[in-house]
């Protein structure tokens, strides 16, 4: 397998058989917060994706240029979060003044993503798995096409979901995660697939 | 600006401060890692060759035969200054992962004991190559014409991490 | 003021639950809930982090401008989960190893951040305590209620010790991703149905008290 064939296989692995929703259980606050609407759910995968793929890189070079050669490892949490945080702030800002048409798109969700565990979660996994500059690229990028599948799979069955007739305990949450289990038991089909 | 310089301040000092405390954690809570590790490898040297009451580490490793095993350590067993013989610690690519493994070898170069330390096999294939039922097939082994199938019955559906297994042992026999 | 206490106390418990009625922090309560001794380890860690961010939150209010809280509040959580992570990885490797990646992500636990801004930094410290204190309990009983159902169901055990009768044949998708979304949506569904029950009961009674007066 040449090395376009394993990035291939990362990013498969990263969007479907290791789905950062259903499989890992990562930001399922946005995932049952942000999909009563399509549109919504659209918008914050892409703001998603533009954060992930960004964060991705800029820790990337955090962890391997100052943290670890300066032996401050056990300040990874902190680095990362902060680093995150005031990320999101520069790409508001940057967005806001340059593309009006792109914030309205991604605008009010991107404060939301600072909490986004999965953004910070991931982060994570590219260090833990020793992954390289590109790999961590393919796979950020994989974790994020991974989530907005997640995002508009659901929203698009809620939206139907919304003119069923059910008890009304089960409406709302309850339901959402009952449906979420069906989709994550498919998912689980992916599993063995790639690795 | 002055305000700008103020938050900047307050942020440095509360950031100082918790960087100081998680220094302090991190080097108690790391030195307690490092002894536990050391405890943790004398019992498991220990457990392959009972008879030795205390262990030398060999400074120069002899280069491997076998190209795709790696030797890591070689431990000298003593007991009052009697050698009784040494411990391998090897690393081999199995199927999915490399397996580290311990060989203990008395002073008549017998077997005395094969321990898997680390491996991320195939649960339930592969991963079955931790089971007594199979690494202690190589107790005894003197020589390293052993073969599989006929001297060594493998892990069904795991012949590639069996083979492994053995070509790590072929290895410290011929040493 | 022990009254003030309490109330703050019992209001993370039941009424504010962070995770059945807010439905907040929940990665890791799905995550990690495959056994009851994870669900625990997962629940304590929590505990002291959000014990502890509060009472520091809290305690900074003096020297915290308000334009720069958020980084402050992130940095003080920061600090205790990082101090979590260290300690564990010492003290309970496997515990730690089970929990992964859901120990250095309390740091993103919306119920933390959360409490905190809404909480820890407008009240004083036996308060903040309180509701921190309220809220690792609220997070602990749904924590420890989720794993011991997962585990029972799904692999016939509880803490490793099999507790079913033999004719049970476990349901392996519970301790499998699937299994997670189903329990919590049962918890939260049974919750619902009898917060609904204890309501219809309450307001019958006050047709019954309006007729008699």
């Amino acid at each position: 397998m040449g090395i376009l064939g394993k990035l291939f296989t990362l990013f498969l692995f990263a969007s479907l058989v290791d789905n950062i929703v259903f499989m890992r259980f990562l930001a399922l606050c946005s995932y049952v917060g942000m999909t009563s609407q399509y549109d919504a759910s659209m918008g914050m995968g892409i703001a998603v994706t533009f954060v992930t793929v960004m964060a991705s890189i800029v820790t990337f070079f955090i962890y391997y240029y100052i943290l670890q050669p300066l032996n401050l490892l056990f300040l990874k949490i902190i680095a990362f979060i902060l680093v995150i945080a005031a990320l999101v702030q520069l790409v508001e800002m940057v967005i806001r003044k340059t593309s009006p048409y792109l914030y309205r798109a991604m605008g009010i969700y991107l404060p939301l993503i600072t909490t986004n565990c999965a953004i910070l979660g991931v982060t994570f996994i590219n260090i833990d798995m020793t992954y390289n500059l590109l790999e961590v690229i393919v796979y950020s990028l994989g974790v994020s096409v991974g989530y907005t599948i997640a995002l508009l799979l659901l929203a698009a069955i809620r939206e139907r979901l919304n003119f069923s007739d059910i008890p009304n305990f089960w409406k709302g949450y309850p339901l959402v995660f009952i449906t979420s289990g069906l989709l994550a038991l498919v998912f689980l089909g992916f599993q063995g697939m790639a690795h | 600006m002055k305000e700008i310089i103020t938050y900047g301040l307050i942020l440095m000092i509360i950031c100082a401060i918790a960087a100081g405390a998680l220094a302090y954690v991190y080097n108690q809570t790391q030195r307690f890692i490092l002894i536990q590790k050391e405890k943790e490898k004398l019992q498991a040297l220990q457990e392959i060759l009972p008879l030795a009451k205390h262990f030398d580490k060999i400074n120069n490793i002899p280069k491997s035969k076998d190209k795709l095993v790696k030797i890591i350590g070689i431990y000298e067993g003593r007991n009052n200054n009697q050698n009784v013989g040494k411990v391998f610690e090897l690393s081999i690519r199995g199927y999915s992962s490399d397996i580290n493994l311990l060989v203990g070898l008395d002073d008549s170069r017998k077997i005395t004991k094969v321990k898997i330390i680390s491996q991320k096999e195939t649960p339930g294939l592969g991963a079955e190559i931790t089971r007594e039922e199979f690494l202690s097939q190589f107790i005894g082994k003197n020589s390293p014409n052993i073969e599989l199938k006929k001297d060594i019955q493998p892990v069904t559906g795991a012949t590639i991490s069996s083979r492994a297994v053995l070509r790590a042992i072929k290895e410290v026999l011929s040493q | 003021m022990a009254r003030e206490f309490w109330r703050n106390f019992v209001n993370g418990i039941f009424k504010e639950n962070p995770v059945l009625i807010l439905m907040i922090g929940l990665c890791s309560v799905l995550a990690v809930t495959t056994n009851l001794a994870n669900g625990i380890g997962m629940g304590l860690a929590f505990s002291f982090v959000m014990v502890f961010s509060n009472i520091f939150v809290s305690l900074l209010r003096p020297v915290t401008p308000h334009n720069i809280r958020i980084p402050i509040f992130i940095i003080v959580i920061g600090t205790f989960t990082t101090i979590t992570d260290l300690v564990m990885s010492a003290y309970l490797p496997e515990l730690h190893h089970a929990l992964g990646i859901f120990i250095p992500l309390i740091v993103v636990n919306c119920i933390i951040i959360g409490r905190a801004e809404a909480f820890a930094y407008r009240n004083n410290i036996l308060n903040s305590i309180a509701d921190g204190l309220g809220m690792s309990v609220g997070y602990f009983w749904s924590i420890t209620v989720l794993a011991g159902l997962r585990e029972l169901l799904g692999s016939g055990t509880l803490m490793g010790i099999p507790v079913v009768p033999s004719f049970f044949k476990p349901a392996l998708a519970f301790i499998m991703p699937p299994g997670a979304f189903w329990g919590i949506g049962l918890l939260i569904g049974i919750l619902n149905w009898s917060i609904e029950k204890v309501k219809k009961k309450a307001s019958k009674k006050e047709v019954v008290t309006h007729y008699h007066t």
